[in-house]
């Protein structure tokens, strides 16, 4: 696991905040975030439910996504257990936005430097 | 439909939860469970829709759940020690659990004293067997009934160390130390079972203990 800066976003936090920006205001359930991020990383495998909800977890009480449950009814009529949905907030994009130019500066930088990758 | 999406992965998946959930506030554990319900679910529609054997649903959902223990434990340990808000609900309901494990545990040992009360010479070979010589000094009902009162001592102390635990951590720690040390007295006579018993309480008992250590808001 990538050891974390203060203030930085791991791989997968800035997978799930980018999954729910293209989800719009409507929102997106943990499974379906999960499959978002397996689908644009072209990858078959996804992440690990622990790992998903737990980064869930983390940016929910970071105030970077904001959750809630679905109406039981809808889910009833729908035959299926209550989804909990996540939706980017106004701080959420922001730190996106700010990890990916930081992650495009380095790109740009380590093309330079190959080393300062390393 | 939905029987069949209730098979034993599925069963596992939730037993997984029900365990690292355990002991946590009311309100974390029911969300937890019903968010992993919901995903569960989502999960074995999607995989049919795309048109995946029921064998490889099972496969990647067991995969997906391995992989992520790890971060359920993590996520865990951070409810019960990161956060302050949390914390001190965490705290009651894992020595409440503590209690009612320590009393379980007690009730055993009161079973299995009355037991051996029932079966003196099962108690004296099984329970005391590295006794020979004291038991055929006393006899074998006398030595039973000392097997029967190791044992019920044993449950004694453990419910004294769990019913203490909530209000003095210091006394319940002693109580334990002396439960592992009756363990390490009886393996050293021979009597091994008896130290297994008393290894098995004071390890339930330690485990249980840990948040305990977790600082003070």
């Amino acid at each position: 696991m990538p050891r974390r800066r203060p203030g930085s976003l791991l791989p997968l936090e800035v997978g799930i905040l980018a999954a729910c920006l293209d989800a719009g205001d409507a929102g997106s359930h943990g499974f379906a975030l999960a499959k978002a991020i397996a689908d644009a990383g072209d990858s078959r495998e996804l992440t690990a439910t622990g790992t998903m909800y737990r980064a869930l977890h983390r940016l929910d009480a970071a105030g970077l996504v904001e959750s809630w449950w679905e109406d039981p009814n809808h889910a009833a009529a729908a035959g299926r257990p209550r989804r909990r949905s996540y939706r980017i907030t106004g701080a959420g994009a922001t730190a996106l936005a700010k990890a990916r130019a930081e992650s495009t500066d380095t790109a740009a930088f380590s093309r330079i430097d190959p080393g300062f990758a390393t | 439909m939905n029987n069949r999406r209730d098979d034993r992965s599925m069963q596992f998946a939730r037993w997984w939860v029900q365990c690292y959930t355990a002991g946590l506030p009311n309100h974390e554990s029911v969300l937890r469970r019903a968010e992993i319900d919901s995903d569960l679910a989502e999960h074995a529609q999607c995989r049919e829709l795309d048109g995946w054997t029921l064998k490889q649903i099972r496969r990647e959902r067991v995969r997906r759940l391995v992989r992520g223990m790890a971060a359920d434990l993590s996520w865990r340990h951070e409810l019960v020690t990161g956060n302050c808000q949390t914390r001190g609900l965490v705290r009651v309901s894992v020595l409440s659990v503590t209690a009612v494990a320590a009393v379980a545990l007690a009730m055993f040992h009161f079973a299995f004293a009355a037991y051996l009360l029932g079966n003196t010479s099962l108690a004296q070979r099984r329970f005391l067997g590295g006794l020979d010589n004291y038991a055929e000094e006393v006899g074998r009902p006398v030595a039973g009934m000392i097997a029967a009162l190791i044992i019920a001592s044993l449950g004694v102390v453990l419910l004294a160390a769990g019913l203490a635990r909530p209000v003095s951590p210091i006394i319940a720690n002693v109580a334990t130390i002396a439960i592992a040390g009756v363990a390490v007295m009886f393996f050293w006579l021979g009597a091994w079972p008896v130290a297994l018993v008393a290894v098995l309480g004071s390890t339930v008992d330690l485990a249980t203990r840990t948040p305990n250590l977790a600082p003070q808001p």
